[in-house]
């Protein structure tokens, strides 16, 4: 198990009201595996990844929970000693490539700099693996795109390029936020190819974050289901796709544009289903504040 | 109005412009001494409270024997009329030439632009000091200052505002269904734009108070006139004697400009129903 | 930036130079009086008079004035001043690198403080730190340069006597310069000691001149860095690890800096403006100082020529700082 998150609360506090946006929530990721985290909009995805990596916004706050990265708590490690896990140990890919990259420096320094850091690579050699990186995520004349800077790429292009910063030191866990949702859909394939490709070639773990069952089954081990910060459900792919399953994963699979069977109509989930789950969100966070009550 | 009477910056610059007025008005009432009246025998005096110092010069005197604080009532009569009459009449300018610029464009807007670069292009002290080596020194050279450098703020901001409003579909009706142009300036844009010229206002209003100083202070002012500028000037020459001298003007200027700025800022607040919400 | 654009704006600049010379030129002759009568001691005959306004061309009409003023400005022919009778543009020059001295020093100062101040607070962020900043920026914008200088004045030199509140250098020492330059020149041929003296007679002129710029300087790149620290690439530069210094000085300020360098632009050029005042009130002998003489002897010539020199430098300030956008920001660059 390289990731353990268990019982994490987090609440979002905006102008002196307390909003849960992660209500108890748990993932398991076996080590070399990939773990999809599935749901709509606003579930509470992105809040998980940004709860992992110890970089949520100021207004948030983690109420309670354990985030076990390799058997060791996250959240009771010495902030120094977390942050020394960032970029090394744990990376990220982000789901806007566009903006992820910073505009004023040119791919090369972007990539090097983090070699540098983690690898303890010299210049030269941190350009070498820089142009390693890229040509194994297929891009094509790798020197002249060192040389460009983010606006001069294209989205798939700088998306390539993130993932192989993500992948370049070697990772043993790597967190992937809707990585091809900012995509058009041809490279949206692509993409997806390419981090099964990679995960595999390296065997690192990978949390996937999508909103599409479709892409889960593709490339996933085991998923998740996220809706309002809870997670409904927990299996390997093949169990969620067969039988028992939670109504939200079967309306979530409903509404999935089915590749193998395009003509099916699409079937949003329902505001009855979707009433039922804001009022066990609801009776959860009652339950919550009682118990803190009673504490 | 309510809104104006519980804005903590309104009451505070209000206060302290009717504070202005009012010692202005009553100068020669106020004031226990002459501001002229020399006294070889009182040179120097410190304030009352201090060692050494007289009853009846209540901030000491300078190296003339003269009552400091005779001096600064009557320094705030310059101080307004320069505040009024600057202010005012740069406002007049810019929001007159500023209208017709962004109203009529074409080559009235292109010779208003160009000159307002042409002005903007000089650093404002040299406007001033250029001013007053053509007309010498004056309180009327102070005002024209005043008018010189502040006129283009007023222009600037009014043209970019009749620009926008010209595209509105209230003067775009007007105009369609034949009212007369000078009606539309004077009865729908005016109106619309005077809330935003009385903001501007009570900022060109401390910039004048301080004008007034810098003018006075390097002697363009009237040199028969006691003024806050003049008081500084004097005090910068025997500094080393009596310190004291110099602080009275220059708290008096603070003060006048950090609520002539608050006058402003509060009335905006009040009246801007964006921000009221 | 193209050399064609360069040359466009430079072009530009003429119209405007023009209409400063116009408009300096008529404001000097709409008013009547004699700079002539003025500078002739006593005992001058009516001839006496006339052979000087002749010989400085004052008794032509003031349209045929203006146009051979022109023509002369054109050769860069400045005239000659009326009461130093001297090459107003030898005079000028002469001056002009002392308060180009004091303007660096201003803004030098205003760029160190307001980045050191906007960084402290963007790193320190929700701390008494940032709320001290903040106090000190709103205080120091609200207060005009004059009465900065005054209070400088009584703070530091009569309260707390720390700095000369007069001059440039000790005249003695002054003749050991072989240009105008003398901080400059002192810093080269390494006499720490002069460049001392220099830097102490600078220090009240220049912090009168810095502090409001330091406030527009710290108030603007703070909201910006605070824009750019919400930013994904700052959130990939977290989760690649590095420290939060690196990342608020090496990741966010360069993408900050874009707004702060347009404003410091706009603001420098206030602050040379500014050095007039501050010139005389400090008894700064750059051509602020040269100027207010000027205007109290009517040296029409002289007074004429600082203008546009003034002008002059305004204009090269403003495409300088157009220039530099390019350099800060790689979108622009094409
Ligand atoms: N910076 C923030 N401040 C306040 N609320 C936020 C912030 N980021 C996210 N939220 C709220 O947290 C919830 C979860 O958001 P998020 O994790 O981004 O969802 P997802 O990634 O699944 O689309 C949403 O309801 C969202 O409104
Ligand atoms: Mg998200």
């Amino acid at each position: 198990m390289i990731l353990d998150i268990e019982n994490l609360r987090v609440s979002i506090n905006a102008k002196g009201t307390r909003t849960p946006v992660l209500r108890g929530a748990h993932l398991q990721l076996e080590q070399g595996k990939i773990l999809g985290l599935v749901g709509e909009s606003g579930g509470g995805k992105t809040m998980v990844c940004k709860a992992i990596l110890g970089v949520l916004p100021e207004s948030a706050r983690i109420e309670s929970g354990a985030i076990r990265f390799e058997g060791r708590d996250l959240l009771a490690m010495p902030a120094r000693e977390r942050r020394g896990l960032l970029g090394r140990s744990i990376a990220m890919i982000l789901q806007n490539p566009m903006t992820a990259l910073n505009p004023v420096f040119r791919i090369e320094d972007q990539m090097t700099d983090v070699l540098r850091l983690h690898a303890g690579l010299d210049r030269a050699q941190a350009r070498a693996r820089a142009l390693e990186m890229l040509t194994a995520v297929h891009i094509r004349e790798p020197e002249r795109v060192l040389r460009h800077y983010p606006h001069e790429l294209s989205g798939g292009m700088c998306q390539r390029v993130v993932i192989s910063i993500a992948f370049s030191c070697s990772p043993r866990l790597i967190i992937a936020d809707e990585p091809t949702t900012a995509l058009d859909v041809t490279v949206q394939h692509q993409i997806l190819r390419l981090i099964r490709e990679l995960q595999r070639k390296t065997g690192t773990s990978v949390l996937f974050i999508t909103h599409d069952l479709g892409v889960v089954a593709k490339i996933c081990d085991s998923v998740s289901v996220i809706y309002a910060g809870r997670i409904l459900e927990s299996g390997p792919v093949e169990r969620i796709f067969s039988s028992q399953h939670h109504p939200y994963t079967q309306a979530l699979l409903d509404a999935a544009p089915r590749y193998d069977r395009p003509d099916t109509a699409l079937h949003p989930v329902s505001p009855e289903l979707r009433e039922q789950l804001a009022r066990e969100a609801e009776e959860f966070d009652r339950r919550v504040d009682r118990e803190v009550a009673h504490a | 109005m309510r809104a104006l009477l519980r804005n903590p910056k309104f009451l505070f610059g209000a206060f302290v412009l009717l504070a202005l007025v009012f010692v202005a008005a009553f100068a020669p009432w106020l004031a226990p001494h002459d501001p002229m009246a020399q006294s070889l025998l009182n040179q120097l005096l410190p304030p009352r409270w201090a060692k050494g110092g007289d009853p009846s010069f209540l901030l000491g005197t300078d190296t003339l024997g003269r009552d400091l604080l005779s001096r600064m009532i009557h320094g705030t009569r310059p101080a307004l009329l320069v505040m009024i009459a600057g202010a005012t009449l740069s406002g007049l300018a810019g929001v007159v030439l500023g209208m017709l610029a962004g109203f009529f464009g074409g080559w009235l807007d292109t010779l208003v632009s160009r000159t307002v670069d042409t002005f903007m292009s000089f650093p404002p002290m040299l406007l001033a000091i250029v001013l007053a080596a053509a007309m010498g020194p004056g309180l009327g050279t102070v005002v024209i200052s005043v008018v010189l450098i502040g006129w283009t703020r007023f222009c600037r901001v009014v043209r970019g505002e009749v620009l926008a409003l010209r595209e509105q579909e209230f003067v775009t009706s007007a105009r369609t269904i034949g009212v007369s142009r000078s009606r539309i300036l004077f009865h729908e844009l005016l109106p619309n734009l005077l809330p935003l010229v009385i903001v501007l206002l009570g900022l060109e209003m401390g910039r004048a108070i301080v004008v007034e100083a810098i003018m006075s202070f390097i002697g363009f002012s009237s040199s028969g006139l006691a003024t806050w500028g003049s008081i500084i000037a004097d005090a910068r020459s025997y500094i080393n004697q009596a310190w004291w001298a110099m602080t009275y003007p220059i708290v008096a200027i603070i003060v006048m400009v950090l609520g002539l700025n608050a006058l402003g800022d509060g009335l905006r607040q009040a009246t801007d129903p964006v921000l009221q919400r | 930036m193209s050399p064609a654009f360069l040359l466009r704006r430079l072009l530009l600049a003429v119209p405007t130079l023009f209409g400063v010379a116009v408009v300096v030129f008529v404001l000097l002759r709409i008013v009547p009086g004699d700079p002539i009568a003025m500078m002739v001691p006593g005992e001058a005959t009516p001839e006496d008079i006339a052979r000087l306004r002749e010989s400085y061309g004052l008794d032509k009409s003031i349209p045929m004035q203006f146009v051979i003023y022109l023509d002369h400005l054109v050769r860069g022919d400045f005239g000659v001043s009326i009461s130093l009778k001297q090459d107003v543009l030898t005079l000028v020059l002469g001056r002009l690198p002392a308060t180009l001295e004091l303007a660096l020093v201003a803004i030098t100062l205003s760029v160190t403080c307001g980045f050191t101040l906007a960084l402290a607070s963007t790193y320190w962020r929700g701390t008494w730190i940032e709320s001290g900043v903040d106090a000190i920026n709103s205080i120091a914008l609200a207060i005009p340069e004059f009465l900065w200088a005054m209070l400088l004045i009584l703070a530091f030199a009569v309260l707390m006597p720390l700095f000369p509140i007069s001059g440039r250098i000790d005249p003695m020492r002054a003749t050991a310069f072989a240009t105008q330059f003398y901080l400059v020149e002192s810093l080269v041929r390494g006499q720490f000691g002069l460049a001392r003296e220099l830097l102490g007679h600078l220090a009240l002129p220049a912090l009168a001149l810095a502090l409001p710029l330091i406030a527009v300087i710290a108030r603007v790149l703070k909201s910006s860095l605070q824009e750019v620290m919400v930013q994904d690439y700052i959130l990939l530069a977290r989760i690649k690890g590095f420290s939060n210094l690196r990342i608020l000085t090496r990741e966010a300020l360069p993408n900050a800096l874009l707004p702060t360098i347009t404003l410091t632009g706009v603001h420098f050029i206030f602050l040379v403006g500014g050095t007039v005042l501050v010139e005389l009130i400090f008894a700064y002998p750059g051509i602020g100082n040269m100027l207010f003489g000027a205007a109290s002897n009517r040296d029409l010539p002289l007074i004429q020529g600082v203008t546009l020199v003034f002008a002059l430098l305004f204009i090269l300030l403003n495409i300088a700082i157009e220039l530099s956008y390019a350099l800060v920001n790689p979108r622009l660059r094409h």
